[in-house]
């Protein structure tokens, strides 16, 4: 079984050029080519930080509005135009039904691609958006791309679900769903995976969830509470309140599970 | 006093401010009669519910809802999210509830945020109004300060710090369930805040301790939306109140993929419809009508919104 190596270098300070992006760090791993998603919630405070890792950034619908109203927050002590002007996404998507005109007007005049996709009520915005990443050709690397995710966790509860449906119908792909508090994404039950604990910019609280089916076997190292061929399910034992005790934890489950971990505080 | 929307029925006390612990319980009111037919109803009224198993023909007419009968609500506050409930909201999940419990670090947020939920009150008038009945957890979030002020003040304090391997909820859940006799079991309803957002390992907890008390009525809420299981041992009917909740809502397998659910009353209604990770689930719904009926082989999540003032 193949390994699959997870780092999350988007929390560290950007890289100085693009070159960098495809560059191997000391332990072989190769830095993602990373794509940015926003989506219609309150951005995290380091919001600035992801959009400077991104090639690409895009805003599915409203959160073209969250990138208008509240990049400049994160800047208290610059001017709001100024700030508005450096963050410019390259593409609008979705169905246009939060963003408001002046937004949607202020970024098409910068060159921002808008696609209306309000004839489509069968997916999610962030589905689109993913797709639409996807389907982008030749522009990224998409053999090590990776997609983040700010806004898809918090509110309303079945939007959350929504995305989170999205990291499994998708999981073929590197999606990375960000808070203030926390990140997750899928660990595919077909590979074995290696997370990179970053401590200096997230944990020790972790967890692995079985989304969607129980989980017959997962077995772990690096854990507090390490997993040795245990089983996993809702109404049973889930592995919450974890603690990543080492700088590399391993798992290997029968069935996708979710990894989450803590984003540190300032 | 303002007058208390009907959904939560005669409040328990009748004339706030609330009173600490010490004062005499209200005894609840009797259970409304047993509906015949074999239907669980839920809504915010409660209405009673039938243990019989689902039936396979369709459902005769169902008789009209009795008046809602008083709940026994018992609320438990987390550590987590801060609230920005209305201070009128904030009260009514209170006076609606028999038994208010703080898990931990939920203290702190009853000490430090109801005052700010009545900005033009004396926040030590507050204070002394939303008292706890008991305090439970492992202690290691909850201030002293706050400790002292409580326990001074009647709450019960319950160390659960030998305790790691279950959360706080699922502590204060236990708790309330092995209360005997002061609460009516039979129609309890317990309500939590604090259990959604935040850490999303916790969230996933808390979702857990309603799949681990699947035969208990809990209900996580937050500024945006609440949460219940829909076991799959009964058909539901969810009354809803448009005042207060929806339209946006929806229906999410969680733990195993469902093979079959059947709704009615919603805008995109399942007829025998499969749902699962990584296919199709009912989110983004809406819900259409007054009474919301929900059949399926597996347990379900249900969650709608919550209406902003």
């Amino acid at each position: 079984m193949d390994v699959m190596r997870h780092c999350s270098s988007f929390l560290l300070p950007s890289p100085a050029s693009p070159s960098a992006a495809s560059a191997a760090d000391n332990d072989g791993l190769r830095h993602p080519a990373y794509a940015l998603i926003v989506l219609n919630q309150r951005l995290p405070r380091f919001a600035p930080l992801l959009w400077q890792h991104a090639q690409v950034r895009m805003c599915a619908d409203g959160g073209a509005n969250r990138v208008y109203d509240e990049m400049p927050d994160l800047f208290p002590h610059e001017d709001a135009s100024v700030i508005r002007n450096r963050y410019i996404p390259e593409v609008i998507k979705g169905d246009m039904d939060s963003i408001r005109t002046e937004v949607m007007d202020f970024y098409r005049k910068l060159g921002t691609k808008i696609v209306d996709e309000s004839h489509d009520q069968d997916t999610t915005d962030l589905h689109k958006c993913v797709s639409y990443i996807r389907d982008l050709t030749p522009e990224l690397d998409k053999s090590n791309l990776c997609i983040l995710v700010a806004g898809a966790l918090g509110g309303r509860f079945d939007h959350e679900i929504g995305n989170i449906n999205v990291l499994c119908r998708f999981s073929d792909m590197r999606l990375i769903l960000i808070s203030d508090d926390c990140l997750i994404h899928l660990l595919p039950r077909t590979h074995r995976h290696e997370i990179h604990i970053l401590s200096s910019v997230e944990g020790p609280h972790c967890g692995l969830i079985p989304i969607g089916i129980p989980s017959k076997s997962t077995t772990t190292t690096g854990l507090q509470w390490d997993l040795a061929d245990t089983e996993m399910k809702f109404g049973g034992l889930l592995s919450t309140s974890n603690i990543a005790r080492e700088e590399i934890v391993t798992v290997r489950s029968d069935s996708d599970l979710l990894w989450t971990i803590s984003i540190k505080k300032p």
